[in-house]
């Protein structure tokens, strides 16, 4: 607790810079692309967004596979922290691809693999949210929520790979480690701060949530423990 | 350079897409910091209950005992 109360303001103040450099970048000095002119812009909040999605999600999968087998105490509530962050970032990936999709496809939404495979992604983030929320017990309630959580990694690894394995209409990564195969540094640059902000927003709140969590576990022990006493 | 950037018939798509992303994660972190903020202050109370519980104070009655109660009496 120690420790993530002293990097909690400074992944804060990252987040904020980043967002801050990012955002200036992005939608007043990066031009306009020459097929997509300024309808383009849409893609450094769209790409980091679409990344994270899946990104928070393997975190979390992995925060659930230790709880299950080395039943660590904070995993459980490292993967509960990350769910609602992950959900908004697949929401935001969803509504920026339906806004980016109607000006160039001529259609908000089509049944397309990747589009079909985040729309599961979040109904898993949602899933996995309501599930702690209804069962009492919260041991059972992790121990249910991780096994929910490693069954939908199939739909984030399908949401990432969707555009190789099928003829899809949506393009192929606009991020790649072969600097042939992604964007033009003009719009690589910018979307690596945006892809950074992103991230220090996701370690920021995550960090809180953690915090969170562990004090809402030591709320239900000490409520537990007044409730024995004065039963006693 | 003017304030907002013109972008002629693309504007409505690229400013509502922007919009809603910050509405969504602005939103999310208000709520997330209010409930952490909620569970350190329900947190603190409980623990300051608790301590009034266990003390020594409160466990053995006798002069201290009783000055106790007096500093919490209203």
């Amino acid at each position: 607790m120690r420790v993530s109360g002293l990097i909690l303001p400074w992944a804060f103040l990252l987040a904020t810079a980043l967002f801050a450099v990012g955002l200036y970048w992005a939608l007043w000095v990066a031009p306009p692309d020459f097929r997509q002119g300024d309808g383009a812009r849409i893609m450094f909040v769209h790409v980091p967004a679409a990344a994270l999605s899946i990104g928070v999600y393997a975190v979390m999968a992995a925060a659930s596979v230790t709880a299950l087998i080395w039943r660590h105490p904070v995993s459980d509530l490292t993967a509960k922290s990350c769910a609602p962050v992950g959900a908004a970032f697949t929401l935001i990936a969803l509504i920026t691809g339906s806004i980016w999709g109607k000006p160039m496809w001529g259609a908000w939404w089509v049944w397309d693999a990747r589009l079909t495979a985040e729309l599961i992604l979040l109904f898993f983030y949602l899933g996995y949210m309501a599930l702690w929320n209804a069962v009492e017990d919260q041991t059972t309630a992790a121990r249910a929520a991780a096994i929910l959580c490693c069954v939908g990694s199939v739909s984030a690894l399908l949401s990432k790979y969707s555009v190789n394995f099928w003829n899809t209409l949506h393009q192929p990564a606009s991020l790649s480690v072969d600097k042939a195969e992604h964007v033009h540094d003009a719009f690589y640059l910018p979307l690596l701060v945006m892809m950074g902000a992103f991230y220090a927003y996701f370690m920021a709140f995550l960090l809180l949530g953690v915090r969170k969590e562990i004090r809402a576990r030591r709320i239900r022990n000490l409520r537990g423990a007044l409730a024995r006493e004065a039963g006693a | 350079m003017s304030l907002l950037p013109v972008y002629d018939k693309y504007a409505p798509y690229v400013w509502s897409a922007y919009g809603l992303t910050a509405l969504i994660l602005i939103g999310l972190a208000l709520w997330l910091a209010l409930e952490a903020r909620r569970a350190a202050r329900t947190l603190a109370e409980l623990e300051a209950k608790q301590a009034r519980k266990t003390s020594p104070a409160s466990a053995a009655p006798g002069p201290s005992a009783s000055a106790a109660r007096l500093r919490e009496a209203p």
